[in-house]
């Protein structure tokens, strides 16, 4: 079980303002939700009203029959009246976790003169810190590089409770094709979430390709998909 | 995978039983107290799963 110690840790990493319980000897984990043989406590959840009745209880077998944080809220709403957010139709589910993500769009580069472009990329991310992700990513613009192998570093930030976010990226890599060498560039964007999983984009930002320097700015649709 | 024994609690009693444990901070949290100021949702959570 985790000392306290641990949990100040763990709530300064996710800016956790709520009490983090130090459940030492396991004798309340064992009370409410239970242990397994090697005495790590079971996930559970329980709801208990103010004159100490417990209205919801629910133990988890393992650790992906959890609770979702959707479904916490609605149990909340359900046995305590409240009326919470609607967690199921607003903001990311997989802003900061492991991801891979789709992006196409289309807009305009300047490099040189003004002109029309279209831009697409599958990139897989891991978190590294909050809200800071990195990962592998392979970019596709027919106007310049028919494909392009890159690492992205992301720092996203919520915005309106997750309904949206804010985005810094860093791009660097190589292309192999067409128009050979080392390419980098930078983008900072506003995403607004359609749904946990779509969200609609708009994008600005540089790329040096070889001697090619350009800016460029977009308008696209993105897919998160969790992947742990 | 291994399979793990799993000890539920002996008796489900509808009224939450008392405890005083310490938060992140290191001052002690009593269920009573926090009842008094309103509903309690108590999650059972392994940090670094």
């Amino acid at each position: 079980m985790d000392s306290p110690e641990d949990s100040r840790a763990f709530a300064r990493e996710y800016g956790i303002e709520f009490p983090l319980l130090a459940d030492e000897d396991g004798a309340v984990s064992r009370a409410y939700a239970g242990v397994t043989s090697d005495d790590n406590a079971l996930p559970g959840v329980t709801i208990i009203r103010p004159d100490g009745h417990i209205v919801f209880r629910q133990v988890a077998s393992a650790k992906d029959d959890r609770l979702s944080s959707a479904q916490l809220l609605a149990a909340i709403d359900r046995w305590l009246g409240t009326t919470g957010p609607a967690a199921e139709v607003s903001g990311f589910a997989a802003l900061d976790r492991a991801q891979v993500r789709f992006d196409a769009g289309g807009g305009a580069v300047h490099d040189g003169a003004w002109r029309g472009t279209a831009d697409g990329a599958i990139s897989a991310i891991v978190p590294i810190g909050r809200h800071l992700l990195v990962g592998p990513r392979l970019g596709f613009e027919p106007r310049d590089a028919p494909l392009s192998l890159d690492g992205e570093l992301v720092l996203r930030e919520p915005i309106f409770g997750a309904a949206g976010a804010l985005e810094l990226a860093l791009v660097a890599g190589y292309t192999p094709w067409a128009a050979q060498g080392g390419d980098v560039g930078g983008l900072a964007g506003i995403w607004f979430a359609l749904s946990p999983a779509w969200s609609l984009q708009l994008q600005g930002g540089f790329e040096e390709h070889g001697a090619t320097q350009a800016v460029f700015v977009t308008a696209g649709v993105a897919r998160l998909i969790q992947i742990r | 995978m291994v399979a793990l024994h799993v000890t539920t609690p002996a008796t489900v009693t509808d009224t939450a039983a008392p405890f005083t444990l310490r938060a992140q901070d290191g001052h002690p949290v009593t269920l009573a107290t926090e009842l008094a100021r309103g509903p309690v949702v108590l999650v059972f959570y392994r940090g670094y799963w």
